[in-house]
């Protein structure tokens, strides 16, 4: 095993062991500091980064700022990192933790206090680098730093307390890990000596997320805190990221200690596991395998969100057509002609019927989730599949490929794209009569909706929308149908401007993720899609987005039902409502809550719109208001996502008919 | 339960498969000659040779320099055969390790029959008994690999290993009943570890214990 734990000073000679990009400029030198290869590079603002010093054998490189390899590390080195106490000076074990998150680089938090978590929250106070946006639910928070971390690929933080404020993160941790997003939880604890006790506002919460985080700690030593805090980070950022929780007990964050900051991580499993550079030879298989096939299709997913430069490459030298994943809307632009847009259980005729006569499925970044698959016997069944995905579990988990390399996506595209460079002209790939029989597709099988009378169709507003942003606003949803409607019908341009609960599917997710992605990009143009559903469960958080003069743009799809429900129930249950209206039974005419006075309640302008011919102006409206601004649209609710793949269907299975007004 | 490899057992097939390669399953060094016919499926399925040996399509095999091995046809069948597979899992120690390996199992719905666990200042290794099929036992492996403090995961099955089972057995003996006891404990080649007024205490090793507890039964 190459995990000893050696020291700075060590200079020994090194096995490439660990996970990196060797540089032909290698050196070995001490100290060893590396950068790693991460799926998320960060590109922060702080001019303070400590190296990650990690102890196990590795070839040490020069720092490359900005290289193709995206690193963690800019040039910065622990000694720039000025702090607000005096070297010696003992401080709490609070004031250590939010020096920790400084020397992350960290600048916002999403942090609700409560008396196990006071002491962060004071020491808050007094950091000048940090700024909390204050959610009023929990849930809201973490929901937040997911929008954070999803709009910027850097890791975002929240911060809850105890007991029942641990527990309300537990919907925004299991999303998290089911869509890979990188968080750091941070909750306070009750102290040590009470543990175990059923004392007041304490839960288990090491033990209650040990299966939603990718891993987590309980502090037992105020020592320990500044390696925590950075195994945390690390471990969120690199490899397949995902959640980590820290649950620290109040005594320790009282407990004054003089704080080490160079202790090394202690991860050496972990970091000799990370996947290494991909092999040639099996990208050059892979290519060979591109060269011979007659109708390829790229099935991308949130794996290529870092990736999107090197992917258009790809596609730029292959020709192949691009089908991708909720999660990967975006890594190639939907409004390109070879982009198939969605595939799976909502996605286009075009793009499930492109995989379904393929005969080299290139799956890259995905998990064969079965949302997408349907009946796994019957996905691609007549292709070749090639999976590429940073974690080894998920390659063979669900459908067994013929070929498949563990690495990094950005790494693996880089250097297939290198390969087909280099080969181009003798390799002669041509699929034109593919590409034209796709494109008869397309023209056959196109997204539609109907209107009716002046009623405004949901996918028409979510096409206004995307005419009158120019397709480059960061949208986030909650679930159901305005969240199919808003990945089908609004074109993403680049990655990172999509944000949805995928894995999960966490109604509530629209509002606090678009209060996130505002603080992560404050240049952009936010826009949450909502639902009347998804949009009650997190409302409290417009009180948030006010306060903070958070510019969210709220467009509210209204239709007084649970749609996605709905649409079930009309199809499979004779339309039989099961608990799925959202209105006032006793008064069906009106709206049913009055989202305006919600708004109003928090002091945000709104407004609402029913008539088709009003619509471009209202949104317009909305957009140009400067500040948070609610619009309510309001839609009929017989309306129907299609095409539809029933679960566990497969390609002839698909529904493209039909909505509520039909019989079934 | 205790497992070793001997190394007086004749080289099993596994042997060939250098030990690096079990941390990333994925990836096939090119050096690697696959001539058996059973080969480890998870390995098998990311290797360079699966194109060329599960191609059923009739499309050209690529040509690579890797040979092709004889897929037996019944590695499908086995593949799909629930057994008892033994796993070891080296741990770096932390608090609630056991909670984490047992949850891993659990989670993904697959049954430990038993768990053994040896202890060493900051490190403990497990021995885990999972029955499943081939694709359940690739996925427990790879789960628990993906664990932060895990620091090697094996499949103890594949290899040549030797297996003890102990039970230590007590019972109610009466100076009527002791004598047969200890003659039948004579022929089972158990030991007798403790005696007293009307209780004997009897260890047993080995697989020969069904016909023992029958006996004992009686």
């Amino acid at each position: 095993m190459a995990a000893t734990h050696a020291t700075a000073a060590a200079n020994t000679t090194f096995s490439s062991k660990c996970s990196l990009h060797p540089s032909p400029s290698l050196c070995p030198k001490p100290p060893i500091n590396l950068n790693f290869s991460l799926l998320f590079p960060a590109k922060s603002n702080g001019p303070h980064h400590t190296p990650l010093r990690i102890t196990c054998n590795a070839i040490s490189r020069p720092h490359s700022p900005a290289s193709t390899t995206s690193s963690i590390t800019p040039a910065g080195t622990s000694d720039t990192f000025i702090s607000r106490f005096a070297v010696d000076e003992p401080r709490k074990g609070s004031d250590v933790l939010v020096e920790a998150l400084e020397r992350e680089g960290v600048t916002t938090v999403f942090a609700y206090p409560g008396g196990a978590s006071m002491e962060i929250h004071q020491a808050l106070t007094r950091s000048t680098r940090i700024r909390n946006v204050l959610p009023r639910h929990e849930q809201g928070g973490v929901f937040a730093a997911e929008g954070y971390a999803r709009a910027s690929g850097r890791p975002g933080v929240c911060i809850a307390t105890s007991g029942p404020g641990a527990t309300n993160l537990v919907s925004g941790l299991a999303d998290a890990m089911l869509d890979s997003i990188p968080i750091v939880a941070i909750t306070g604890q009750v102290p040590r000596r009470m543990i175990g006790t059923d004392a007041f506002q304490e839960t288990p919460i090491v033990e209650v997320t040990r299966s939603i985080t990718k891993h987590n700690y309980l502090v037992l030593d105020v020592e320990d805190i500044p390696r925590v805090v950075r195994e945390a980070f690390y471990l969120a950022t690199s490899g397949r990221p995902g959640p980590i929780l820290i649950d620290i007990p109040k005594d320790i964050q009282q407990q004054l200690v003089v704080p080490d900051w160079n202790q090394p991580i202690r991860l050496p499993g972990y970091v000799d596991r990370l996947p290494k550079l991909p092999d040639e030879k099996h990208l050059e298989q892979i290519v060979r395998l591109v060269s011979e096939a007659k109708k390829p299709v790229l099935y991308v997913g949130g794996g290529c969100l870092n990736s999107s430069e090197e992917l258009r490459r790809f596609v730029e030298l292959t020709g192949i057509p691009v089908a991708s994943t909720l999660m990967g809307l975006g890594a190639y632009p939907c409004n390109d002609d070879l982009s198939l847009q969605m595939l799976g259980m909502h996605g286009t005729v075009y793009a499930n019927y492109a995989v379904d006569k393929c005969d080299l499925l290139l799956a890259f970044g995905v998990r064969f989730d079965d949302r997408v698959t349907g009946k796994l016997e019957a996905f691609a069944s007549r292709a070749k599949i090639v999976h590429i995905d940073i974690d080894a579990a998920e390659i063979g988990k669900n459908k067994q490929p013929h070929v498949s390399v563990c690495a990094d996506m950005k790494l693996a595209l880089e250097g297939m794209n290198k390969l087909l460079e280099e080969k181009g002209n003798k390799l002669k790939l041509d699929f034109l009569a593919w590409r034209q029989e796709l494109q008869e597709q397309k023209v056959k099988h196109p997204l539609t909706f109907k209107t009716f009378g002046d009623a405004i169709p949901p996918q028409y507003a979510i096409k206004v929308l995307d005419e009158l942003t120019s397709g480059n606003a960061i949208i986030s949803t909650g679930v159901g149908q305005h969240q199919m409607w808003a990945a089908q019908f609004y074109k993403y341009k680049r990655p990172r401007q999509w944000l949805t609960s995928g894995g999960l599917g966490a109604m509530g997710f629209g509002l606090p993720a678009a209060m996130g992605a505002v603080v992560a990009r404050p240049d952009a143009v936010v826009v949450d899609i909502d639902g009347d559903g998804s949009f009650v469960m997190n409302v409290q958080e417009l009180a948030t987005i006010k306060v903070e003069n958070l510019p969210v743009k709220i467009m509210l799809l209204n239709n007084q039902h649970l749609g996605m429900v709905v649409q079930l129930e009309d199809r499979f249950y004779k339309a039989n409502r099961a608990h799925t209206y959202l209105g006032n039974p006793s008064k069906e005419s009106e709206i049913f809550p009055n989202m305006l006075k919600f708004a109003e309640a928090c002091g945000i302008p709104a407004a609402r719109v029913t008539k088709e011919e009003e619509l471009r102006e209202a949104i317009q409206k909305m957009l140009d208001t400067p500040g948070p601004y609610l619009l309510d649209v309001i839609v009929p609710h017989q309306e129907h996502v299609l095409p539809m793949i029933p679960s566990g269907g497969a390609f002839a299975d698909t529904i493209n008919e039909g909505d509520g007004r039909s019989q079934f | 339960m205790a497992s070793a490899s001997p190394s007086s057992f004749k080289a099993a097939r596994m042997e060939q498969f250098p030990r690096c390669l079990r941390r990333t399953p994925a990836i096939l060094p090119q050096k690697l000659n696959l001539s058996q016919s059973q080969s480890w499926r998870w390995r098998w399925n990311s290797s360079a040779c699966t194109t060329a040996a599960r191609s059923n399509n009739n499309a050209p095999h690529p040509s690579n320099s890797i040979p092709v091995p004889v897929v037996a046809p019944s590695r499908s069948a086995s593949a799909s055969r629930v057994k008892r597979h033994t796993i070891s899992v080296f741990v770096g120690d932390e608090s609630g390790i056991i909670n984490r390996i047992a949850g891993v199992i659990s989670r993904r719905g697959y049954n430990i029959e038993s768990l053994a666990v040896g202890l060493n200042k900051d490190k403990a290794l497990f021995t885990i008994v999972v029955s499943g099929t081939e694709k359940v036992l690739q996925q427990v492996v790879e789960q628990l690999n993906k664990l932060v403090h895990v620091w090697k995961v094996e499949d103890l099955s594949r290899e040549p290993q030797v297996e003890r089972e102990l039970m230590l057995v007590k019972l109610h003996a009466d100076p009527s009943t002791r004598a047969e006891i200890m003659w039948l404990v004579d022929i089972f080649r158990a030991k007798t570890v403790d005696i007293s007024e009307n209780l004997l205490t009897i260890e047993v090793t080995a697989s020969m214990r069904h016909l023992f507890l029958q006996s004992l039964l009686l």
